[in-house]
């Protein structure tokens, strides 16, 4: 099971990735969101800001105007930021839930997507 | 206020399910189900098809509370019954779906050719998912306010005209329309038929707000979506029969735009024009979506090809799964428009699966009962597996109904569908995740 630093370290090693991606700042130029992750086991709340494309906020805290929220075990959520787990593979399972646009959805699992190819 | 809120939420979502579920080929669906019963007992064909669409729906509201996602057929059956079995059905679905596209596309670009008889109804096919596609690739898509707003505009619509010609309008005859000259044969195959009227009514996606604040007012939305559209259906139906007779509507994909013109001449005839319009949008807008969406899904998990996954860089739309989707349904739609006298297969084909995924879902809800007790419900059937069970038997004799009823090309269509998915599932799959 993680604990709270490891998923900490993980967000944070994910959003500098997410930041030096060149291709993603291409792409994602006009995307501004506020994602609210939730971990159950142990239970963690974090919301990332993003704007133009660029995380430019990370907070342990809930946010209650979020566009994007995602849930799972702290161990899927800690897999899917390493790259170890297929997000998609994990939706289709009810083992993420995903709660956003259907557009927004799938721009998040593009950036996951890019971010470790 | 939070009890308003509620309240507002509550009607978008019984405003995108009904959207979703109101269709132009939903018109000559609801003909073909009254020829089978023969007289105004279609009234009573769409109550008792009604009430059985009314349980489904408390099984679609007992799996969503339980797994809100959109991605929902796939995830209620594989947890009920297994990756493999999930996966065919899923992968049927999907075919089902592009068969309602078919439809969809067929009677909307009979309505274009009615309106405009020098284009052939191919071009009009052409013209029209030359449109559907650019639209989908762009990602355009109706807000939910704008989709309030249509919905009730084509609600209005139907509602309206039939009221009208029931109480005000001196061409109403309903006494000269006998009952049910059929029978009961004809009675079953005509709820059969006409559960195709309630198609995707289950297909609304949870709104992120709602479900994430735990107060998710889903479940509740779906049996008033069901029972709104009942309501439409049973005027409606009762209105064009009083106007009508039905060997002058049988043999036609737009009943409802000869409907408008008989009552009120050219107000009638544009006022079915628009709610026809409008309706093959929804349709289009959620339905084509969502299905390139679920096929884009099932590559990044690794059922379908990789390149199927493939995302425009600037809309973010799946391209290539849209490429794809629109080029059967084109295939398809060419088809019935070169065949014009066989545009009911597809409904029909599409009423099958509906009513065989109606019935895997309330089994669904039955083995999950068992598999996941534990799992939290916001809302949960009463009286036991005695209402899922009863919904999957009869949803499954309903099945047999149409295809044991209806032309050889029905069944042919279906069988096709369901050995490919399941032998697709079984040898093609694995070896695109290996």
């Amino acid at each position: 099971m993680v604990t709270i630093e490891t998923l900490i370290n993980t967000l944070n090693t994910f959003v500098k990735r997410v930041n030096e991606n060149t291709t993603l700042k291409k792409i994602l130029k006009g995307w501004s969101k506020l994602i609210v992750i939730k971990t159950k086991d142990p239970d963690t709340i974090a919301t990332l800001k993003v704007e133009k494309g660029v995380v430019v906020d990370v907070k342990f805290e809930d946010t209650p105007n979020a566009d994007i929220t995602l849930s799972a075990l702290a161990d899927v959520i800690n897999d899917i930021f390493i790259g170890k787990a297929n997000p998609s593979r994990l939706y289709l399972d009810g083992t993420l839930k995903v709660f956003a646009s259907q557009k927004d959805q799938m721009v998040l699992d593009s950036i996951v997507d890019i971010v470790w190819k | 206020m939070p009890e308003l809120k509620k309240v507002l939420r509550m009607g978008t979502l019984v405003s995108a399910s009904v959207g979703i579920a109101l269709a132009s080929s939903d018109f000559p669906a609801l003909v073909k189900s009254a020829s089978q019963v023969g007289g105004w007992a279609i009234l009573f064909v769409i109550i008792i098809a009604g009430i059985l669409t009314g349980f489904v729906s408390l099984a679609f509201a007992e799996l969503s509370g339980m797994y809100p996602t959109a991605a929902g057929v796939r995830v209620y059956t594989k947890k009920a019954f297994g990756d493999s079995v999930s996966l065919t059905i899923t992968i049927f679905y999907v075919f089902f779906s592009i068969i309602i596209a078919s439809a969809e596309t067929y009677v909307f670009s009979a309505v274009l050719h009615y309106l405009d008889p020098n284009l052939s109804a191919k071009l009009w096919v052409l013209i029209f998912l030359i449109a559907a596609i650019l639209m989908n690739i762009r990602g355009i898509e109706i807000a939910g306010d704008v989709e309030n707003v249509l919905v009730v505009i084509k609600l209005a619509g139907i509602i309206g005209l039939s009221l009208y010609v029931i109480f005000l309008s001196s061409k109403f005859h309903i006494s000269n329309v006998p009952f049910a000259p059929k029978g009961f044969d004809g009675f079953f195959t005509a709820v059969a038929t006409a559960i195709f009227i309630y198609t995707g009514f289950e297909w609304t996606t949870p709104l992120a707000e709602e479900v994430a604040s735990g107060q998710s007012t889903l479940p509740y939305s779906l049996p008033i979506s069901v029972a709104v559209i009942t309501i439409t259906f049973a005027l409606f139906s009762y209105a064009i029969i009083g106007v009508n007779s039905l060997s002058e509507l049988t043999h036609t994909p737009i009943p409802h735009l000869i409907f408008g013109k008989t009552i009120t001449g050219k107000v009638g005839l544009y006022s079915m024009v628009v709610v026809s319009f409008l309706a093959t949008l929804s349709t289009f807008n959620a339905g084509v979506m969502g299905n390139s969406r679920l096929i884009y899904a099932l590559a990044r998990e690794g059922s379908f090809p990789k390149f199927m996954s493939k995302l425009h860089p600037k809309y973010f739309t799946p391209w290539i799964a849209l490429l794809i989707v629109f080029s059967i349904i084109a295939v398809f739609s060419i088809t019935i428009a070169m065949n014009p006298k066989a545009f009911l297969v597809p409904i029909l084909v599409a009423a099958s699966i509906e009513t065989l995924m109606y019935s895997i879902i309330s089994f669904s809800v039955i083995a999950l009962r068992y598999k996941e007790k534990d799992t939290a419900r916001i809302f949960k059937i009463k009286g036991g597996i005695l209402i899922p069970l009863f919904t999957g038997i009869v949803f499954l004799l309903l099945t047999l109904g149409i295809l044991v009823s209806s032309s050889k090309y029905v069944a042919i269509l279906f069988s096709t569908g369901f050995v490919l998915s399941y032998l697709y599932a079984k040898y093609v799959v694995p070896r695109l995740e290996h």
